[in-house]
């Protein structure tokens, strides 16, 4: 992957954009969940503050219920009464009525006889019912000391009426003489109807509260079609240990037991995000999100596309330069810096391709050069055989001219067609030397030649007949129709290269001759020694070496030579 | 460049991290309350009927604060699902015919509960494999409506074509009561068609029923109680519950007497809640359940001290 993104500078914008596009997506669904907990854990808090204070008005009642059973319990006018075991005290129903006062409101408070038979009740309507006193609530109460609390099962249920309603909650606890006996039992009743009364305006209508006994058996539920399902569902959850959701999972459930009766009272209140609606705004969210890295990955495409083409064709350009192909040109129409960058490419290519243009044309010269010399070396081999017959022939007939000039001739030949291309300043004017002197028999000494160069610069090397032409030139074109002919050869040294210069006091060089010389160019017909001698330095040398010619009309010219300094 | 674009992973990679597990934590917002400790529990499977076994097992719960999980359904298919399931399935086995728990010996733990020697002699059960509670005479029904004119009166009704197609009689696999009327048939009418050996009773009861038969032992009493049939073969008690209900049906004891079969309970092998099943086992024998069972339930006790007349004659 690393490898994959830092091979192309394509991949690394296109990542790039897209993860920083990415953020804000992910920021959003990150913002939209917070909110939802952050309303959730908000509906939370109320319904928890709701079931305390509903707990707490639940766990009065139980106290003051267990106040008045103590107070009745252990009354005289109750006991008494109940152990003679009639059900007509006016005394006993005068303390229930009193005593019951504040919280009939709520309940049916009743005394039952040691065998179950009601004897005195707060009920409109007294019924002439009996409750078992081996089974349920008054089983319950007879086994313990205080007051017990149960939910209303089938049995009890069915005795002890309300209103048509059943009882859902009963308390009990049993009314014992000083030895312990039981005498009768003081039963209080509480119904749907009296609990729907209790809990009334303490939640929210769309809530429902449930009050179960300690094995979460329902004692009470706000809406009781919907008790049955919902508080199996609840009880099978708490069993099977996992959270609880009721029978349909629309709902919250808020669990808080009472301790002074065991039972659980329940808040379930409607979720303030339903499971579809949380599941719509996740799918929207989702939906979106998904649009919008498409879009990222669109966007980030064609910019990465647009950024990253120009670079790779340079690229690409750049390969085909290295394959050799230097007719490769990039589009220039952008106006950026990639545009300026193309631009400068495509006028690199450009100078390369005609300084390679002029290196394989100067190479090819220099072959023309080189194949006309060896041509020239041709001849002089049978001119220097020839030259030293003739010079043998002035020996044997006494014309010591000939036999000089004809071994002068030869010697320069000699050094014409033998050896390296570079011969050091001393032969070369050795040579020199020689020529001067066949110039001098046939001008018959009308001018003279001075040779002018110190010991130091006698050891550089120079390319071969490099004076001779400068010399001929200065004679043929300068003095030779001057009966007092001086040409001056000299050497000496100018910003670290070896300047040879020859002077004479002729008819000068004519302007454009001399312009020609100058500029490199080549002169027809006469000069032509000039010119190859300036073609050989600069060959060899470059540029920057040559030849330089001045002259001033019938006084004389100059010519000098450049070359670098070259120690044999 | 590098270190902008890591940083700009490592942003993605937090948010994204963070948006995942928002979306984990946001559940809803119940408390979490614990459900009872494994030594509170207790899981029952029973085939009674809903009004006798829900005042046992509440009351149990208010005895003794064991929370109690019920199963119910028909004996056969309890007993499959214990055979398959064995002591993961429930711990106690409540309400299914002696017989039947017999059949299924091997899954069963047993149980001598120190209440047991109050038993009826009759009823005991040697090794304590299972625990009777309950003593069920088997009896015949009518629809006091539709038949006014010479009631069934002895086991022979089953046998006569003239209530061909017209009686309701339960799968003897699961119910009780009908296991026991066809054991007696067998046992009263041997031979009766020597052709057919020892299954001509049976086959012959079988064509008579014409071959309706039901699931449960209350779809004898509806079906009868509806008139959807004239008679029918059932347990005293859920006859009596019904005719207290208002239903139209009739008792018959049966002129050659009643047989009768007990309901008992089984403690399931290898099961979580052991010493639970024997409290409940206890409680179940104990004097109040079995008083409770006998004037609420119409049930016959089994203890001696509770056995009121009895309509049982040996056949």
């Amino acid at each position: 992957m690393k490898a994959w993104l830092r091979s192309s500078f394509r991949r690394r914008i296109f990542v790039t954009v897209l993860l920083v596009t990415m953020v804000p997506v992910l920021f959003n669904v990150l913002m939209m969940q917070m909110q939802i907990r952050r309303s959730e854990s908000a509906v939370a808090g109320q319904a928890k503050g709701q079931l305390t204070q509903m707990e707490e008005a639940f766990h009065q009642l139980c106290e003051s219920y267990i106040r008045l059973s103590d107070t009745l319990c252990t009354s005289t006018a109750v006991r008494s009464p109940l152990r003679a075991g009639n059900g007509s005290s006016r005394v006993l129903y005068q303390v229930l009525f009193r005593e019951t006062d504040a919280l009939r409101d709520y309940a049916v408070f009743s005394f039952f006889d040691r065998d179950g038979h009601c004897l005195y009740t707060t009920r409109e309507a007294p019924p002439a019912a009996s409750l078992r006193t081996d089974w349920g609530v008054l089983y319950a109460a007879g086994q313990a000391d205080g007051l017990v609390f149960q939910r209303g099962g089938e049995t009890e249920g069915a005795v002890f009426q309300r209103g048509g309603e059943t009882a859902a909650l009963w308390a009990a606890r049993a009314v014992r003489s000083y030895d312990g006996r039981i005498l009768g039992y003081l039963a209080i009743t509480m119904t749907r109807d009296d609990f729907d009364r209790f809990f009334g305006g303490m939640y929210q209508a769309s809530g429902n509260i449930i009050l179960l006994d300690k094995t979460w058996r329902a004692v009470y539920h706000s809406r009781p079609s919907q008790e049955a399902a919902s508080v199996a569902a609840l009880r099978r959850q708490l069993l099977g240990g996992e959270p609880l959701a009721g029978d349909s999972g629309e709902y919250d459930f808020y669990v808080i037991r009472q301790e002074l009766t065991g039972f659980s009272l329940i808040l379930e209140q409607p979720r303030a995000f339903t499971a579809t609606v949380v599941r719509a705004v996740y799918q929207t969210s989702l939906l979106m999100s998904g649009l919008c890295v498409l879009l990222c990955l669109w966007c980030s495409w064609q910019l990465s596309r647009r950024l990253a083409r120009p670079v790779h064709e340079l690229d690409e350009a750049m390969g085909e330069v290295e394959k050799g192909n230097l007719e490769v040109q990039l589009p220039e129409g952008r106006e950026d810096e990639l545009g300026r960058l193309a631009g400068s490419f495509n006028k690199m290519v450009r100078e390369y391709r005609l300084n390679l243009e002029r290196s394989v044309g100067r190479e090819r010269e220099m072959n023309e050069v080189r194949i006309r010399m060896l041509q020239a070396q041709l001849n002089p081999h049978f001119l220097y055989n020839t030259l030293d017959s003739m010079k043998w022939l002035g020996v044997t007939h006494q014309v010591p001219q000939v036999a000089a000039l004809a071994s002068d001739l030869a010697t320069i030949l000699r050094a014409g067609i033998s050896g390296g291309e570079f011969i050091t300043l001393e032969q070369e004017l050795e040579l020199l030397d020689r020529y001067v002197d066949i110039q001098s028999l046939r001008f018959e000494d009308r001018f003279t030649c001075e040779i002018d160069v110190g010991e130091r610069f006698l050891g550089c090397l120079v390319p071969r007949l490099l004076l001779q032409p400068l010399v001929e030139n200065a004679i043929i074109h300068g003095v030779a129709d001057k009966d007092d002919g001086y040409i001056k050869v000299w050497a000496e040294e100018d910003g670290g290269d070896l300047l040879l210069s020859v002077s004479d006091n002729g008819c000068g060089i004519p302007q454009d001759i001399l312009d020609r010389l100058n500029s490199g160019g080549k002169i027809p017909g006469s000069h032509l020694g000039l010119f190859n001698v300036s073609t050989i330095l600069r060959l060899h040398f470059g540029e920057d070496y040559g030849l330089a010619a001045s002259s001033q009309a019938g006084r004389g010219s100059c010519v000098s030579l450049r070359l670098p300094i070259l120690r044999g | 460049m590098r270190r902008s674009f890591q940083n700009a992973v490592l942003l993605c990679a937090i948010l994204l991290g963070l948006s995942l597990s928002a979306s984990g934590c946001a559940g809803s917002g119940e408390v979490s309350v614990h459900g009872p400790e494994e030594d509170s529990r207790l899981t029952v499977c029973t085939a009674l009927p809903e009004e006798i076994w829900v005042p046992m097992v509440e009351e149990f719960e208010n005895r003794t604060g064991i929370w109690v999980q019920v199963e119910s359904g028909n004996s056969a298919e309890l007993l499959g699902q214990v055979a398959a399931e064995g002591g993961a399935f429930c711990d106690l086995v409540l309400g299914v015919s002696g017989e039947n728990l017999e059949a299924c010996g091997s899954l069963f733990l047993p149980y001598e509960s120190g209440l047991s020697s109050r038993i009826q002699p009759d009823y005991q059960v040697p090794g304590g494999l299972w625990t009777p509670f309950s003593v069920l005479p088997v009896v015949l029904i009518y629809n006091s409506h539709l038949v006014r004119d010479n009631p069934p009166a002895g086991w022979d009704a089953l046998l006569n074509s003239a209530w061909r197609g017209r009686i309701a009689f339960a799968d003897p696999a699961a119910d009780g009561a009908s296991f026991a009327a066809l054991s007696v048939l067998r046992q009263l009418f041997p031979g009766e068609d020597s052709a057919g050996g020892e299954d001509a009773v049976p086959r012959a009861f079988a064509a008579n029923l014409d071959g309706r038969q039901f699931r449960f032992s209350s779809d004898v009493i509806a079906e009868v109680s509806r008139g959807n049939c004239y008679i029918g073969v059932t347990a005293e008690d859920a006859a009596l519950r019904n005719m207290s209900e208002g239903g139209d049906i009739a008792i018959v004891y049966p002129r050659e007497g009643a047989c009768v079969f007990c309901d008992g309970m089984a403690i399931v092998s290898g099961c979580a809640h052991e010493d639970n099943a024997r409290r409940f086992i206890d409680f179940v024998l104990g004097e109040d359940v079995q008083r409770f069972l006998a004037d609420v339930c119409a049930r016959r006790s089994v203890l001696s001290s509770l056995a009121g007349e009895k309509q049982e004659v040996d056949p």
